[in-house]
């Protein structure tokens, strides 16, 4: 098991978001967290990302166990160091640098000392960044700056990769090729974790599924095997 | 809770009662001491109500101050008015400079943008000031604009201790108007504010326009106590100071900036003779303060006020003591 | 009036613009990267200047008292931003009493060490005297000046862009969690952003010392020089500090001509014009 979370409760301020939630990702695997809007998605994973902590008026409460790391309380950069690659809502591209400085800024090797993912590696699975290579972040398209912020994630050559809500305001087309793009990452044994609206996309991308609601996992199971109605009941419009 | 308040009063008009004692009863030089400790806590919680309240951190407000004492001075000495009319005439027109000069200076809306800029403007007045023979360039105005009356230094205290007295009572009832909270509202959670239709740029103009108006008044006080007027009441050092008597003392209660104010005119005022270091001295009493007490000494959740409550609660009888959760 | 009373103001003008640029480009950095306004700026500047009296006097050379004063502010940055770590990201006012609690503090200690008379160091025989160019009589050190000055920011816009340590720094300054979010130590590209940032405070000073001297109580003046030109240039925004700063050195300079007594109100009579018509500068671009 790669990750696991165990009664992790988040607060934003006084804001109560994730009650006593638990979690497991092999290693491996491709898992979605799916759910409606405001459930605690993003919540979840920025809660591993370390991005809930004092300087946001956020905590965080109980175990994130990554690789036999306790990840609550450790800094950002710290997690990120220790495997875990963060692809942010809203991408979060660095608009005064190039395409090529996003990823060199990036580039890092893994906790194993791996240098796998290279700007080589990165240009032969998103060609169409190499094309792109000098332009400012600023001028890309969302769909060019969804694959830039994927692409920036596996520079660090990260263990676990966390996908927070990236479908979102992406055109249809642009959506099928992120498929495609996730299809190849857990070719590449890279672990997943996709925290996602898009109830399509995510079941397309994920072996497995966690579901939640108020901040709680309300259902978890194979993405193939999930009845409709489970889906119809927590995730219907 | 209750009892809380009652400590705070007990304490305000003990701390009132002894400045009386202090300022009248212990010599000259006291009494000047304690003239100019009062006027630096009127001009300490002037500023509190931008700084605390509205969280507009200011680096200009001895701006007024200083210009509150030159008004006073250039309408007795230049326009050859009464006393009775420089007054009001200065706290009427530096108030209504202070509405045009805060909306300029609120327009972006930046909170740092607006800190800089008051500095900025102080500065500018400043130099023009030190500059200007009209209003003796570097060495201010002398005049004697007190009455008969308040030659003697104790009147002269009492007026001051009164005057202030007031307007702390009237900043005080202030702080319980709804303005306050949407006030520290705004500070706290800006876009909730406005998604609540608070007009933010109107509120701390209001803010910025009263805390300047009590501060010309702290000015004109200093004018009548020195019968003069200073180019180092315009000096951004001052400005600092004042700031530095609202983060010392604690923004967050009512009392704190008068606290500040006793404890930083204290230090300014007798380390210099002591040593020729004051100003590292108090450089290294400034960046302490900022590292252990952030939110200044009568900060709610700091230690010095945890250390009093302690107190207190040993001191009061042991019946109500088993209630209190600690 | 013709032509050539023009010129030499407006040298004179690019030059002490570009003094002041040096300094508010420091600032600028500080500010963009970390969110601190570095009241302290001013001191440092007299740091430098005072620095380079010294060992300038010791050793008899200029540009090594001017490597000195820009080595020792260096330095002193790191130290400014290891004081200023504890209250990062705590609210505004504590950084800026710390850095007004350290020019304070370097108040004092310039009056103990180097008394409080003004004293200057001769400009080096090599920049004294003047150059003729076309009809035009031009003092060598203010052209000296000029070149320093652009060679440096030619070099700090080489960084920024060019290096990965200027990389970090935009990445810093458009998003600092992303940042840290991809593991990146940002501690220690804010220590160079503030090293970087005063040592150009420092140099400029370093440059200024043979022109108006030493004066131990020159810091706030040294600071309130550099407001204008950061206010009207976008704070925070260092592209547009050059541009800001030699317009207000040619605008003060044409001033003195015309307003001997007042032309020191310039500056910051623009300034407020400026904040009245455009609060986010006149130099800013929208990015994104």
């Amino acid at each position: 098991m790669i990750l696991k979370l165990h009664d992790v409760n988040a607060y934003y301020g006084s804001s109560h978001i994730l009650f006593d939630m638990d979690l497991e990702v092999e290693e491996g695997d491709s898992v979605c967290i799916l759910g409606r809007n405001g459930v605690g998605k993003s919540t979840t994973l920025k809660s591993i990302m370390g991005l809930l902590n004092p300087k946001n008026h956020a905590s965080v409460t109980g175990s994130i166990m990554f690789q036999g790391q306790e990840l609550v309380k450790k800094p950002t950069y710290k997690i990120s160091r220790a495997g875990v690659g963060y692809v942010p809502q809203g991408r979060q591209i660095f608009p005064t640098l190039s395409t090529k400085e996003n990823l060199l800024l990036a580039a890092k090797a893994g906790p194993d000392g791996s240098r796998f993912w290279d700007l080589d590696k990165i240009y032969e699975l998103f060609p169409s960044l190499k094309n792109r290579e000098s332009v400012k972040g600023a001028r890309l398209s969302g769909g060019e700056q969804q694959m830039l912020a994927i692409a920036r994630g596996l520079m660090q050559n990260p263990k676990l990769l966390l996908l927070d809500e990236i479908t979102e305001g992406l055109a249809p087309i642009v959506v099928d090729e992120l498929v495609e793009v996730v299809e190849r990452l857990r070719s590449y044994n890279v672990s997943i974790l996709v925290a996602e609206q898009n109830v399509r996309f995510a079941m397309s991308v994920s072996r497995h599924c966690y579901i939640i609601e108020k901040g709680s996992v309300v259902y978890y199971g194979e993405t193939a095997k999930i009845p409709p109605e489970i889906i119809e009941q927590y995730l219907g419009a | 809770m209750k009892k809380l308040n009652l400590t705070a009063t007990v304490l305000t008009v003990a701390a009132v009662g002894l400045c009386l004692v202090l300022g009248v009863f212990c010599g000259i030089n006291t009494t000047l001491l304690m003239s100019r400790i009062v006027i630096m806590a009127l001009f300490a919680l002037s500023l509190n109500i931008q700084t605390g309240y509205a969280g507009l951190g200011n680096l200009g407000h001895a701006l007024y101050f200083g210009l509150g004492s030159y008004g006073v001075l250039i309408f007795v000495s230049k326009f050859g008015q009464p006393l009775y009319l420089a007054i009001p005439a200065t706290i009427l027109i530096l108030t209504l400079v202070s509405a045009a000069v805060g909306f300029l200076m609120l327009q972006s809306d930046d909170k740092m943008s607006f800190l800089f800029l008051s500095f900025g403007v102080c500065l500018l007045v400043y130099t023009a000031f030190a500059k200007w023979a009209w209003v003796g360039n570097k060495t201010g105005l002398t005049f004697n604009v007190r009455p008969q009356a308040l030659n003697d230094p104790r009147n002269c205290f009492m007026l001051i201790l009164l005057v202030t007295a007031v307007c702390a009572a009237l900043m005080y009832l202030l702080t319980k108007t709804p303005f306050t909270a949407a006030l520290k509202g705004s500070r706290e959670n800006e876009t909730r504010m406005v998604f609540l239709g608070v007009n933010i740029k109107r509120l701390r103009l209001v803010a910025y326009v009263i805390s300047s108006f009590f501060g010309v008044i702290a000015g004109v006080l200093y004018a009548i106590m020195n019968n003069g007027a200073y180019i180092t009441s315009i000096d951004t050092s001052m400005a600092l100071e004042a700031m530095m008597m609202c983060l010392i003392g604690g923004g967050a209660t009512f009392l704190g900036p008068v606290l500040g104010a006793v404890i930083v005119t204290l230090v300014r005022n007798f380390l210099p003779t002591v040593t020729n270091l004051d100003s590292v001295i108090f450089g290294v009493m400034v960046i302490l303060c900022c590292y252990f007490l952030p939110d200044g000494i009568t900060a709610p959740n700091g230690r010095p006020a945890a250390l009093v409550r302690r107190v207190a609660g040993r001191l009061r009888k042991s019946g109500s003591d088993s209630e209190k959760v600690r | 009036m013709n032509l050539s009373t023009y010129v030499v103001p407006l040298i004179t003008g690019v030059a002490s613009g570009l003094i002041l640029y040096l300094s508010a480009a420091g600032m600028n950095l500080m500010i963009s990267g970390l969110g601190v306004i570095n009241f302290g700026q001013g001191a440092f500047f007299v740091l430098g200047a005072g620095v380079c009296l010294i060992v300038g006097k010791a050793t008899g050379s200029l540009l090594q008292g001017m490597a000195a004063g820009t080595l020792v502010t260096f330095f002193l940055g790191g130290l400014l931003e290891l004081s200023l770590r504890p209250v990062v990201g705590k609210k505004m006012e504590l950084t800026l009493m710390i850095t007004m609690g350290i020019a304070y503090i370097l108040d004092d200690i310039f009056e103990i060490v180097w008394g409080s008379s003004v004293q200057t160091l001769a400009i080096p025989v090599w920049l004294r005297g003047l150059v003729t160019v076309g009809s035009f009589q031009i003092p060598k050190y203010y052209l000296f000046i000029i070149g320093a000055a652009l060679l440096i920011g030619l070099a700090f816009w080489i960084v920024f862009e060019k290096t990965r340590l200027g990389m970090r720094f935009r990445a810093i300054i458009s998003n600092r969690d992303m940042v840290e979010a991809l593991g990146v130590n940002v501690h220690l590209s804010y220590m160079m952003m503030f090293m970087i940032g005063i040592a150009l405070s420092g140099f400029a000073g370093a440059l200024n010392l043979p022109i108006s001297g030493f004066t131990a109580t020159g810091a706030m003046g040294a600071f309130g020089a550099i407001v204008p030109i950061l206010v009207i240039g976008g704070l925070g925004n260092i592209q547009g500090t050059l541009p800001s700063a030699v317009f207000i050195g040619v605008l003060s300079a044409v001033a003195a001509l015309f307003l001997p007594k007042l032309y020191n109100l310039v500056p910051t009579v623009v300034m407020v014009l400026v904040i009245m018509i455009k609060p986010q500068g006149l130099f800013t671009r929208k990015e994104r």
